[in-house]
């Protein structure tokens, strides 16, 4: 009882010596990030990347090589200090867990280094205000709430505990103290290595020239007592070699201190540099909306500068004013710079300084570590506005009601934002809905599916947390430093999964990777997002099964599986060794050197008790005895001397003296001011409702200015089409004619029926409306709108009539179609296919009976053709199996000397599920790489799905060779859909077009009918193939229309009207010359012999 | 596991190769005799595979002192064994066990001692043929044309996976559709026999098996199939419909078949090919179900003879010509004119609009509207009809005063009116 009373005791006296704000911001970091982060970081963007780090440590310390993401990239491209400690932490708690308590460590240690960081500029209690400010900090709160940034926060903790010990070194030159700071530095570099090196610019810089300005102002004890008043050529130099004697000893200091820094920052991720050396970034930067001018991209603003500045840009003038006041000016400095950095592409300084380093770095990374700088003097506003000299303005001019409002105001407003943004993802989704992954987990493990690599889609940052709990390998991956494929490397893409909202120059990387996918073994995509079905379908993927998640597994058939030994780039063992080691090390040392005040007096008990300072006086005895030469000594007497030589070139004549003037004149002319008088009661009254009335008027007239623009007629037309693209159906509604508008729930049922590539899988991209008529009451408005789809890009035009009921306007309902199909109830029989295969249940491999023939095929013709500045090989293929047939039909150039030139696939401009003795076209279009221009410049950041990159050959190519291989399958053989009324008449401006209607006899509804256009010559050989997505759908019974321009004669270029076609059919079925009623005639002008028609078409309901 | 306990061995091998190299020679030893000269191996020419071989080596020298170490290797295409023996009275007796013999095929015997060495070769026989013997079959599907054929491929192995003897004759029986039996007797040549399975005329499923008297095996199956087809016949229901674009018409096929009167299989694809008298074209494809093609027509818009065939890639069938008379509509409709003054619109209204039995024209039907204009000019617009109406709406602020004639068609039934717009 006794021992714990005392225990009490003792605790209370350490308590009693911490600053109270600092322990209840502690308390309160803990209470509230420490609760969030577990409901918040599933959320965020990073958390999951840096768990799948994790989890790569967790199964192999000291491999740094994974093959899981990409085709295999190096760990050693980021620095593992974090992510190694939720590995370890792995082992206890899970991977979830490891990054919670990672991240609420950092968090802790940012508090206290805050707390100790302010100490440095301003007073003890204005740093407990700064730690207190910290926790709400709404820039901290949207780095760990919203952007799941670990290394960030966990770097931040040991850099800003490192430099309070750097400072005391440089002050003081304490050995211990360096060896202290240099480890915290190491562990720093070991978190995030980019934290130390500009963390040396913008924190430790300003700390180094607080030491040596503190020095220069401070007189050395021995140092001549004359002072003079002015400065003349005598005295010059015995003052300036004053100042520069009491500047020398910190200004080595910092010196020694600097170097070894670098030092540090080398050897703990050393591997990490030998990579980047070896391997260097050379891939077109990712676009980052923390680049763009936040004027333009006003979103882009809110998120990196507004957001993370919060409440604290309402102080920013106080800010400014104290941190050029004070001794803090160096760190105002640097964040003057940081702020202006922040700002992006809002002007062109950042760019101007950062030259290259522009487009690879991040720039709201600046914005953060300016809200950090701004703390202390936060701190120090916040310590003004409750007893300082700004509590005493506001008391005297506003009363004390005004004072206390501003206070609960800003503490209210303060704490209300950090809530707000720590919740924003709930409020609005930066990922998909969270996603069940045990479903895919278990698809992959099941009959060696992870022998091949997989994709997915629409799956947000969760891709990330798939792969950390699978040991299959993806195509794609979430860290796109480590791309190595060039045809990711030299796009903008960030990711694949989401190529529809980021920069797809051109048709993308996605559709190369899905043209191609047997160069990857890329056999499953697991898609979470239907926009990319159309895109999966038509390059031959079909739809295998959905799981109980709901995730649609797509598969291509007939890719190789992966080789059983996977290339890896391997680096020494010694690097390995260092990359599992150091870095661990350095973190606990680290935390060894923050918790010193812990275990240090024991330890030195305990080693005086077990002899060990004995024994090291002994070893420096021996040392001193047996060395000739005494560096130490040697240095210490040399700079005895040097010190001698300043101090004696610092004398001045005794006469020489005057007293100490305060040099800052403006200081004392600004404390001469007219101070304004303490108002009168009444005053403050007045005052008060004239602020409350300013803040109203400002309010009303916001809101009035809103309303009028919303009741504009174009921007009703443009926020209904809004609203149907957000499928915000009842606003929607609401925007419709109430005189005239069908019920909703018919409205509704009338959208329902319009389905197709555009109105269910495009996404709105932007909608132009124009004015085209005019009465009082009554306008005709056009819409043009674009709509992009994984596909292709669709302008449609739209022609809306608005009546004006009530002083507001209304859009007139569109007529519908009112057709009906002529039978009631009918039956459509069908043939169904299944792959039953003959094996047992079993583990075992798939054994030869198992194994399904491949049908015969064969390709009728093939020629290489140029049309538009690209090669395509075109040609016709027929099925003469018995079976239908998944077909993939590649096609390779060679040059005069055989060799290879290129080789790509048929992608869309085929139908890849054929019937027996059915004949599809195709056409390899030879594609480069996406967004590589021919001039070898990044492509323009924009999503253009159908722009095309043509190869660049270097030769011309001298034959080609055209192989196509087939697949029994069962799926995607629905041909329901005929072609009538084809009529083909030439336009006005001589060329061709083709007219016809699609109608749908089958059961299903062609959700997006594909027609394909095979141009004939004379000896009926293909010329040209061209394809076309119709962009509404075919209901049963129902029928659309539908034109096309045919591609002119004159535009086809054929380069070899015969290349080498190898096929599986041993001997050719049929004749290409007979007649074939399919084939129409076409006019002789065309410059075609005849064209045929054929189409296919995607189900939204699968089939 | 093994990467977390790499540094500890690396370590560990670092010292225990430090401790090796503290080893010094003694100098105390003699120096090692070492052979040269000739060794003779001495064993069996040939063995069954499975079975222990006695091998003896000796020196031809005779110099070799007892327990002077001796090698022998045992070279195969499968790789290398080496065993070890001492000298004894100039010989040494090696003992291959059984486990060191399962691969058939040509073993080198190297035999080495110091300097010395000897060579021999020793032949490992295969042993007999084991269950299963598997006919492996491709293509798994060929033409039932007589011409077609497939490859029948056996690849026999002994207990221990070796393919066995050269020369082994192999029973091959395919039993073709239509009870059609054939027997193959080919022997085993570069480790497998193959035999060319030629189809039949009538489609169906082959079985075959194989056999090496009594070892057998599974069945190995050859699916026979029909060939291209030969041209057929066309029907269609109703024969006679108006030409309304609504009504649906039904064409079929006759059985197709190919040229030995096979079914074509379900599933095969075929188009039906609709040439209008106007000179437009409907391509309709459709597949087979029990050798028959089925699609549905919609009735054109323009009465006329329309020719079909159904087509495969080359192969048409016999023309069928189908007529459709006038429609939807046939008799005049009226036509009205309201005026909404509230949205100041012109409305045309016409209907009722029939078809034959005066009932409705369908829903949806096409209706053309020609206002000819004061000045001449005229406009062409279309509605639908809608429960036997169809409405056209006009701004009269559009409107110039005047009078206007309005003509409106819905097939071949027609309605006019006129109105006139005041100053």
């Amino acid at each position: 009882m006794n021992r714990f009373y005392q225990i009490q005791v003792k605790l209370g006296e350490f308590v009693a010596k911490q600053n109270p704000h600092l322990l209840i911001a502690l308390i309160i970091s803990l209470a509230y990030h420490g609760v969030l982060i577990p409901y918040t970081y599933s959320r965020t963007y990073d958390a999951f990347v840096h768990i799948f780090f994790g989890s790569h440590y967790a199964q192999s310390w000291f491999d740094p090589w994974s093959p899981r993401w990409y085709t295999g990239f190096t760990l050693t491209s980021y620095p593992p200090g974090s992510q190694q400690t939720i590995a370890l932490l792995s082992n206890f708690v899970g991977l979830g867990y490891g990054f919670v308590i990672a991240q609420t460590f950092a968090l802790l240690m940012c508090t206290i280094g805050i707390y100790r960081f302010s100490k440095l500029w301003v007073r003890e209690e204005a740093a407990g205000y700064a730690a207190l400010l910290f926790v709400f900090s709404s820039s901290i709160t949207e780095t760990v709430h919203v952007f799941g940034q670990l290394p960030t926060t966990f770097s931040l903790g040991f850099l800003l505990n490192a430099i309070p010990f750097a400072y005391r070194w440089m002050r003081d030159g304490n050995w211990s103290i360096l060896l202290a700071a240099w480890i915290m530095n190491a562990a720093t570099t070991a978190g995030h290595h980019v934290t130390t090196l500009f963390g040396a610019v913008f924190f430790v810089a300003p700390v180094m020239a607080l030491a040596i300005l503190e020095k220069l102002r401070q007189p050395l004890p021995d140092e001549p007592e004359e002072r003079p008043t002015q400065v003349t050529k005598d005295n010059l130099k015995p003052l300036i070699m004053r100042r520069v004697r009491r500047i020398t000893p910190v200004t080595a200091r910092t010196g020694l201190y600097g170097v070894g820094m670098i030092i540090v920052l080398v050897i703990v991720v050393l591997p990490y540099w030998l990579w980047s050396r070896a391997d260097p970034i050379t891939q077109i930067s990712i676009p980052h909306a923390s680049r763009d001018s936040f004027l333009e991209n006003t979103a882009a603003g809110l998120v990196f500068w507004v957001v993370p500045y919060g409440v604290s840009l309402l102080i920013l003038p106080y800010v400014v004013y104290k941190g050029f006041t004070t001794k803090a000016w160096p760190l105002m400095l640097s964040w003057c710079l940081l702020f202006v950095l922040g700002t992006g592409g809002t002007t062109p300084i950042p760019r101007f300084l950062l030259r290259g380093a522009f487009d690879i770095l991040t720039l709201d990374r600046f914005t953060f570590w300016a809200t950090i700088i701004l703390l202390p003097f936060a701190g120090e506003f916040v310590s003004s506005l409750r007893h300082g000299r700004f509590a005493n303005y506001l008391q005297a001019q506003f009363g004390s009601f005004t004072w206390r409002t501003v206070q609960i105001g800003l503490v209210v407003s303060y704490v209300t934002a950090s809530v707000l943004i720590a919740n924003l993802t709930q409020f609005r989704r930066f990922q998909p809905p969270p996603i069940d992954i045990d479903p895919i987990v278990s698809f992959m493990e099941k009959d060696q599916h992870w022998r091949w690599r997989y994709l997915t889609l629409g799956f947000g940052d969760q891709v990330a947390w798939l792969s950390a709990n699978m040991d299959a390998n993806m195509i794609d991956g979430n860290y796109h430093s480590a791309r190595r494929l060039p045809e990711l490397t030299t796009t903008p893409v960030e990711r694949l999964e989401g190529a529809k909202y980021s920069g797809i120059p051109g048709i993308g990387s996605l559709q190369q990777f899905l043209a191609v996918p047997d160069k990857y073994n890329l056999k499953f995509v697991f898609s979470n997002d239907p926009f990319y079905d159309p895109l999966l379908y038509f390059s031959g993927w079909h739809r295998l099964q959905r799981l109980e998640n709901g995730i649609m597994v797509w598969e291509k058939g007939d890719i190789p599986p992966l080789p059983e030994v996977l290339p890896r780039k391997d680096i020494p063992n010694y690097q390995k060794i260092m990359w599992g080691t150091i870095p661990m090390f350095a973190l606990f040392l680290g935390m060894g050197v923050m918790t010193s005040a812990l275990w240090f007096d024991p330890l030195f008990y305990l080693c005086r008790f077990l002899g060990v300072f004995r024994l090291w006086g002994w070893v420096q005895h021996l040392w001193l005895r047996i060395t000739p030469i005494r560096p130490v000594l040697l240095a210490a007497k040399y700079w005895h001397l040097l010190d001698q030589k300043l101090r004696d070139w610092s004398k001045l004549s005794e006469s020489d003296s005057s007293p100490v003037v305060a040099w800052q004149a403006w200081w004392e002319w600004f404390e001469n001011l007219p101070k304004p008088r303490p108002a009168l009661p009444s005053a403050h009254q007045v005052r008060f409702a004239l602020l409350l009335s300013i803040m109203l008027v400002s309010a009303g007239s916001g809101v009035y200015f809103y309303q009028q623009w919303v009741r504009d007629p174009i921007h009703l037309v443009e926020t209904y089409y809004d609203d149907l693209d957000f499928r915000r159906l009842e606003e929607a509604y609401k925007r419709i004619d109430p005189a005239s508008r069908p019920s909703y729930e018919q409205y509704l049922l009338e959208l329902s029926v319009t389905n197709g590539l555009v109105a269910s899988y495009g996404k709105l991209d932007s909608v132009i409306v124009t004015l085209i008529e005019q009465e009082e009451n009554f306008v005709v408005v056009e819409a043009e709108t674009v709509f992009v789809t994984a596909l292709d890009y669709y302008v449609t035009t739209q022609i809306h009539e608005l009546v004006k009921r009530d002083g507001a306007w209304f859009i007139m309902p569109d007529s519908v179609d009112v057709t009906i199909p002529p039978d009631q109830f009918y039956r459509r029989s069908g043939v169904d296919w299944y792959a039953a295969g003959r094996r047992r249940i079993t583990t075992e491999t798939t054994t030869f009976g198992d194994v399904l023939d491949r049908p015969e095929i064969q390709i009728l013709s093939a020629r290489l053709v140029w049309v538009d500045g690209r090669y395509s090989v075109v040609g016709e293929l027929l099925n003469t199996d018995a079976d239908p047939a998944d077909i993939t039909v590649a096609a390779y150039l060679y040059d005069e000397e055989g060799t290879e030139i290129v080789w790509y696939n048929a992608q869309q401009a085929m139908i890849h599920k054929i019937l027996p003795k059915e004949v599809t076209p195709f056409r390899v279009d030879f594609e480069g790489v996406a967004g590589l221009t021919l001039a070898g410049e990044p492509a323009p950041v924009v999503f253009e799905p159908d722009a095309f990159y043509p190869i660049d050959l270097e030769t011309a190519p001298f034959r080609f060779e055209v192989y196509g291989r087939a697949l029994v399958t069962p799926y995607d053989l629905s041909r329901h859909v005929s072609i009538q009324n084809i009529a083909i008449r030439e336009t006005a401006e001589q060329q061709f077009e083709l007219s016809g209607e699609l109608h749908n006899t089958g059961t299903a509804e062609a959700t997006i009918p594909h027609l394909l256009l095979t141009y004939y010559d004379e000896n009926n050989h293909v010329v040209w193939v061209d394809d076309f997505y119709i962009e509404n759908s075919v209901r049963p019974q129902r029928t659309i229309p539908f034109t096309v321009q045919l591609t002119p004669r004159n535009e086809v270029e054929t380069l070899i009207d015969q290349g080498d076609a190898y096929a599986n059919i041993l001997q050719e079925d049929v004749n290409l010359s007979a007649d074939w009623l399919e084939r129409i005639p076409l006019p002789e002008g065309s410059g075609y012999s005849s064209v045929r028609l054929s189409v296919h078409y995607f189900s939204g309901s699968g089939g | 596991m093994v990467n977390r306990h790499s540094g500890i061995l690396f370590l560990l091998s670092l010292i225990l190769i430090s401790l090796l190299g503290c080893r010094t020679a003694d100098p105390s030893e003699p120096p090692e005799f070492i052979l040269t000269g000739e060794l003779i191996v001495d064993g069996p020419e040939s063995v069954s595979v499975g079975q222990a071989v006695e091998i003896i080596v000796e020196d031809t020298s005779a110099s070799a002192p007892d327990g002077t170490p001796v090698f022998l290797s045992l070279m195969g295409s499968y790789g290398a064994n080496m065993l070890r023996a001492e000298f004894e009275n100039n010989k040494a007796w090696f003992y291959v066990p059984p486990e060191l013999t399962t691969r058939s095929g040509a073993t080198t015997l190297i035999a080495t001692s110091g300097e010395a060495g000897g060579k021999a070769q020793l032949i490992f026989r295969p042993d007999e043929p084991v269950e299963p013997i598997t006919p492996l079959v491709g293509s798994r599907s060929i033409i039932a044309d007589a011409d077609h054929w497939a490859m029948a491929v056996v690849i026999p192995f002994d207990r221990f996976g070796n393919p066995i003897a050269t020369g082994t004759p192999v029973d091959i029986r395919s039993l073709h559709p239509g009870n059609n039996l054939r027997t193959y007797r080919p022997e085993t040549e570069h480790l497998l026999v193959w035999e060319r399975i030629y189809s039949g005329t009538k489609a169906g499923r082959t079985v075959i098996a194989a056999n090496i008297e009594d070892v057998h095996g599974p069945e190995g199956i050859l699916l026979e199939i029909p060939g291209w087809p030969v041209p057929y016949t066309l029907s269609a229901d109703p024969p006679n419909l108006p030409a309304d674009r609504f009504q649906l018409v039904t064409l079929r096929s006759s059985i197709i078949v190919d040229q030995y009167d096979n079914m074509m299989p379900d599933g095969t694809q075929v188009s039906f090919v609709v040439t209008g008298p106007t000179g437009e074209t409907r391509i309709l494809p459709t597949i087979t179900i029990d050798g028959i093609a089925e699609t549905i027509m919609q009735a054109p818009r323009t009465a006329g003879a329309y020719t079909i065939h159904g087509v495969t890639f080359g192969i048409e069938s016999e023309p069928l010509i189908l007529t459709f008379s006038e429609g939807p509509a046939i008799e005049p409709f009226p036509v009205k004119i309201t005026i909404d003054n509230l949205d100041r619109e012109l409305d045309i209204l016409a209907g009722p609009i029939t078809a034959d039995l005066d009932q409705y024209v369908p829903d949806g039907t096409q209706v053309s509207f020609t206002i000819n204009a004061p000045d001449g000019t005229s406009i062409e617009q279309t509605a639908q009809s809608d429960a036997g109406y169809a409405t056209l709406p006009l701004r009269l602020a559009k409107l110039a005063a005047g009078r206007y004639t309005v003509t409106v068609m819905a097939g071949s039934g027609t309605g006019t009116t006129h109105f006139i717009v005041p100053e």
